[in-house]
């Protein structure tokens, strides 16, 4: 490191983060007026537990993850409104979401479907609380979603500000590190693991030492927090100090992996259904490669059991494919002899999927001069599709198919 | 998604006649431009019912939620459990401004 901001620019720059409220819950809100003053749920991939949940729903003591089989009876009971989760809708609003935050900072690091970091060290102090209510008015009448906003000196303390936003409701959805009076006393009431880049492990290790809280955790001895974590912990531990280690990361890394993988509806067994279900994700990753303009080098294919059930067998196995590519039926043909194998290894499987790996921008070709022509196979036949994903409560493509768009009434 | 095409070029120094519309070379006409000020705050909706305010049954509304509609607008309302079309009074409801109303011959 040893880069001047680290050490000299304490206090300068005004980094904000923007979240989407119940962002899932917001999108259907938006779209499906009876669910507002509802207490409202949205599911995880396959209906299987609750991923998404309005202030009402948390109030009744909903838990985030919640197997909805567990709940569904007490749901029905309290008139919940109940919704697969419908991420064509959620990855068009979490667009304009941001487009739309983006007018207002220097730089936007999108962090999530629901969140991003901010870069509003163009405003000036005074006018801060202002412009964040009026970005937050905006964002509201614009794209009709509900944001939050926590403002500290770099990311981690603007996490943790929102973080105590959320607790005292007093702030009205947004709120500057710089106003929070006794900031250092409140950091001995806050759980070390709350801290942004504080995983489970290292809250663990803390704890082994006697640090609980943020407090104890700033003022831990900064060579013990470097060997019981590593650089990122001790700029973490820099950042709750107020200094500036984190900066905001306009473009997107490169993927590394491009994965294609879901869960059945049921239990699926035979080479047919499971070659059908293996054909279309491989088309699902394709799709996904030409988006980020690259090529696949190598393929895991894999098949899993229902954990659920007790048949905890996962098979994968990779495969070298003959030349970078994103051509579906040659992916295909070069895989299926493999795959037949692992699908005979059990009876019945709850999941399977492909991961591209060593992934290659489609810019550079290179052609082997030994690459053999792949033999052909026949792609699996779409007969039955009863595999297919259980989205039992799923709502329209809103925003993103003619035929789906919502309907006014007289 | 607006997308706009680029005039082919006209390559000067290739032989033959210069074609005499090589400096008129105008971007196409797109109806996106004439219609959507703002993709981020652009929506649709599909009307349905007897026809009102000169709109028919399957006609398609472009709404843009950043428009602030004066009374007398039409605008797209929330009423409990669905939407409708109504002329605009005031704030209450408003989900947002019909900016244009397409409707197929």
């Amino acid at each position: 490191m040893g880069q001047s901001h680290m050490d000299t620019q304490k206090n300068l720059k005004k980094i904000g983060i923007i979240d989407c409220n119940n962002f899932y819950v917001s999108c259907e809100r938006l779209f499906n007026p009876e669910s507002i003053g509802r207490p409202t749920v949205v599911l995880s991939n396959n209906d299987g537990c609750v991923i998404a949940r309005s202030q009402e729903a948390k109030d009744l003591g909903i838990k985030m993850g919640e197997p909805f089989f567990k709940s569904r009876e007490f749901m029905d009971q309290h008139r919940f409104c109940v919704y697969s989760s419908n991420y064509n809708l959620y990855g068009d609003m979490s667009d304009r979401v941001m487009k739309v935050i983006s007018e207002f900072g220097n730089d936007i690091e999108v962090y999530s479907i629901d969140e991003a970091f901010v870069d509003f060290s163009n405003i000036p102090q005074d006018e801060l609380n202002d412009t964040l209510l009026l970005i937050k008015e905006e964002v509201k009448r614009k794209v009709g979603i509900p944001v939050s906003i926590g403002v500290g000196p770099n990311k981690t303390l603007a996490k943790l500000t929102s973080y105590l936003a959320k607790k005292s409701p007093s702030h009205n959805g947004v709120c500057s590190y710089w106003d929070i009076k006794n900031f250092r006393e409140l950091c001995y009431n806050i759980d070390v693991d709350e801290v942004w880049g504080i995983g489970r492990k290292w809250a663990k290790k803390l704890k082994n030492i006697g640090v609980e809280s943020v407090g104890q955790f700033i003022n831990t001895h900064e060579y013990t927090v470097k060997k019981l974590m590593n650089i990122n912990g001790l700029k973490t531990q820099l950042e709750l100090r107020g200094f500036y280690c984190h900066p905001i990361q306009k473009k997107l890394k490169p993927k590394k992996n491009i994965a294609s993988t879901r869960s059945f509806g049921k239990d699926v067994s035979g080479l047919n259904q499971l070659g059908e279900a293996m054909y279309t994700y491989i088309k699902n990753g394709v799709k996904k490669l030409s988006q980020n303009k690259l090529l696949a080098n190598k393929a895991t294919i894999f098949v899993t059991g229902n954990y659920h059930k007790g048949d905890k067998y996962h098979f994968s196995k990779v495969i070298k494919l003959q030349k970078p590519t994103r051509d579906a039926d040659l992916i295909w043909s070069q895989i299926a002899q493999q795959y037949g194998k692992l699908c005979e290894k059990a009876e019945k499987y709850k999941k399977c999927g492909i991961i591209f790996n060593e992934l290659t921008p489609d810019t550079i070709v290179q052609t082997s001069m030994f690459s053999e022509d792949v033999i052909l196979v026949r792609v699996p036949v779409n007969q039955t599709q009863d595999w297919e994903m259980r989205q039992e409560y799923i709502t329209q493509k809103y925003t993103t198919s003619w035929d789906e768009i919502p309907k006014v009434f007289v | 998604m607006l997308r706009h095409q680029n005039p082919i070029e006209i390559n000067s120094t290739t032989t033959g006649f210069a074609s005499p519309a090589e400096t008129y070379v105008d971007k196409r006409l797109d109806l996106n431009e004439l219609i959507v000020k703002d993709i981020y705050t652009t929506f649709y909706f599909k009307y349905s019912g007897p026809e009102v305010f000169g709109v028919k049954q399957g006609d398609t509304l472009v709404i843009d939620r950043n428009e602030e509609p004066k009374t007398g607008d039409l605008v797209v309302l929330t009423d409990k459990t669905f939407f409708k079309l109504r002329e605009y009074e005031e704030q209450k409801n408003l989900w947002g401004k019909v900016t244009w109303i397409l409707k197929k011959t």
